[in-house]
């Protein structure tokens, strides 16, 4: 094994070891990065790398996507349009066997349009649907599993957070990555619908039988609240599709939409806007530290050689394509189980990227098994951060027994969904091929 | 020592809490500027004059003017697996090497970011836009934000030093990730 490969191994020990310790993420990957550089190189590099560094990585206008996006998604939580969404979909589907489970699927994947965050989202239905679910008596772990499954869909739909990072981290177009995600984060909530009859016919003690009808008036009254925010998404993503808006101008107008719709329809106050800039604020910092870090420490991992070097023994070693995705997804699976996606993502992308490039596979499609894989990482136990925010939303009602008993079957559904990703790229490339 | 710690606790939260309103004021306007420059461009023509570069600038501003009150909640990302068995002062131990490494962390970085600011306050460093505002601001809003952040990382350290855990062991919020 080359030196560099050996202390570029060291610097990936030392940092899952000071973060197991409970050293944040941003802390230690910068200062693993800065000591590794140091002995690689000398103390002039670092020294001027973080003069310049920071500001740069902080000023560069395509990442105010950001807190553009976490601010629109913000608003809306707050104004209460997602329960109003939860609430129009599932009269639509009161009839239907486990219509509960269909609609927070359905529900949860229009708010994912509107909100980058899979915990967020998780969160949210928790709150919003799960006392109905288990007041008409729907399987407690199965519900639990539904929201945490379907809360996921906000990575792959954009706008996404985890493209956004991917797309800094690789310096791929965030625009391309955002249109790339809509086909498979569709795809995926499709194959839930579907899914989810075919389990109930196999467990039909998991949903009570339907009652309720509501006049079909009553059905189309309740979609009247939710076209003005449906519009919006429409403008913000159909924007960024033309090209005619950069998708940090179409978060700016995504935010500023959201607050004027929730202004109009006086759905919000002071308090909840300064709740929603607070919120931003605190995700934009934490965001952006740990970019910055994950920079910095690909920076070392590229001056030391380590990346040159990983990417000749891999592609000389024998690894295809195929082989080399596969290799991928069993290491991304068994990570995602003990670390949460935002760390596994600014960690590995630097010494993976250059690999998958080299194999000359299409990097936006890579991003959306990627993404697709930290989905699935963050419903898997025991450490599947959608698991635990729905754990500690649900306020006691679910144990961590009947979640990770209940999320079994839809971590079945996304490994399907993975495998499709992979056999047919076109289902992520066809769309961002016609932009512009 | 804890009158000390007192005006420290004081002190702190004030300098964190103008840092958080002033992020607040920046995400607004990136909001304002980037919707009006779109808008502009797109219905009459007319940009924003700037907007990129303001929109740069204020970006900024919003990342590390943030970083204290984040830092006062305990809201960065932790893989805590491990961290988690710990109890009594093995946890201890391990929360200030935490505090420890924000100390490092903020206090290197506010260090290079202001000599940054320095040498662009010194050649009074301007925007290449229409407009030639100056950047050197924002240049020192970044080591202001860093150094208020290390302020707040040490503030934490001398309480746990102290064995005041309620003052240092903020809960952690859950929209901290993706």
């Amino acid at each position: 094994m080359s030196e560099p490969i050996v202390m570029g191994l060291i610097g990936i020990g030392a940092l899952i070891l000071f973060a197991a310790l409970g050293v944040p993420i941003a802390f230690c990957i910068t200062l693993v990065g800065a000591i590794g550089m140091v002995l690689v190189t000398d103390l002039d590099f670092v020294l001027v790398t973080f003069q310049t560094l920071p500001y740069a990585t902080a000023s560069e206008y395509a990442f105010a996507v950001i807190p553009m996006f976490v601010l629109m998604g913000a608003l809306a939580s707050s104004a209460g349009i997602i329960s109003e969404l939860y609430v129009a979909v599932n009269r639509w589907l009161e009839g239907v066997r486990g219509g509960l489970y269909i609609a927070t699927t359905l529900a949860s994947a229009g708010f994912a349009a509107i909100s980058g965050s899979t915990v967020v989202n998780a969160a949210m239905f928790t709150r919003i649907a799960l006392p109905e679910m288990l007041a008409l008596g729907y399987n407690r772990g199965i519900s639990a599993g539904c929201i945490a499954a379907a809360g996921t869909f906000a990575a792959l739909i954009p706008p996404s957070l985890t493209f956004v990072i991917f797309g800094i981290l690789t310096g791929e177009s965030i625009g391309e990555l955002f249109i790339a995600g809509i086909v498979p984060g569709l795809l995926t909530a499709a194959l839930y619908v579907a899914a989810i009859p075919v389990m109930l016919r196999l467990r039909p003690d998991w949903a009570p039988r339907p009652e309720a009808r509501t006049p079909i008036r009553e059905k189309i009254r309740g979609m009247t609240g939710i076209w003005p925010m449906f519009l919006l998404v429409v403008i913000v993503l159909g924007g960024i599709y033309t090209g005619i808006t950069p998708p940090t101008a179409a978060g700016a107008l995504g935010a500023v939409g959201a607050l004027l719709i929730s202004l109009g329809r006086r759905r919000i106050g002071a308090a909840q806007i300064w709740e929603s800039v607070r919120q931003t604020a605190e995700l934009t910092s934490v965001l952006f530290i740990i970019i910055i870090g994950g920079l910095l420490f690909s920076r070392f991992l590229v001056v030391s050689g380590f990346v040159a070097d990983l990417t000749s023994l891999v592609t000389d070693s024998g690894f295809t394509g195929p082989t080399f995705i596969l290799a991928m997804v069993v290491m991304y699976l068994l990570l995602g189980m003990f670390i949460d996606p935002l760390s596994m993502l600014v960690v590995t992308v630097p010494f993976v990227f250059p690999v998958v490039q080299a194999f000359g596979m299409d990097p936006i499609w890579f991003g959306i098994v990627l993404t697709k894989m930290i989905e699935i990482a963050v419903i898997t136990p025991p450490v599947g951060l959608n698991l635990f925010a729905v754990v500690s939303a649900a306020g006691g009602r679910i144990g961590t027994g009947d979640m990770f008993a209940g999320v079994l079957p839809f971590v079945c559904m996304e490994i399907a969904m993975l495998a499709i990703l992979i056999i047919f790229p076109g289902l992520s490339t066809w769309l961002p091929n016609t932009m512009h | 020592m804890n009158v000390f710690l007192r005006f420290l606790d004081a002190a702190v939260q004030w300098l964190g809490a103008a840092a958080l309103a002033v992020a607040a004021v920046f995400i607004g306007l990136l909001a304002i500027v980037g919707t009006a420059d779109s808008l502009g461009t797109q219905l009459f023509s007319l940009p924003v004059p700037s907007a990129l570069e303001l929109s740069q600038a204020g970006l900024a501003v919003v990342v590390f003017m943030g970083l204290a009150y984040t830092q006062r909640r305990r809201g960065h990302v932790t893989v805590d697996i491990l961290f988690n068995r710990f109890t009594g002062r093995i946890k201890a131990a391990f929360t200030g090497l935490a505090l420890a490494a924000a100390i490092l962390f903020f206090g290197f970085l506010a260090w290079r970011t202001g000599i940054g600011a320095f040498e662009s306050v010194a050649i009074d460093e301007r925007s290449w836009g229409l407009t030639r505002f100056p950047i050197w601001p924002s240049k020192i809003a970044v080591c202001a934000g860093c150094a208020i952040a290390m302020l707040e990382s040490t503030r934490q350290f001398l309480h746990l030093l102290a064995g005041n855990p309620d003052a240092y062991d903020a809960h952690a919020p859950e929209d901290e990730a993706l």
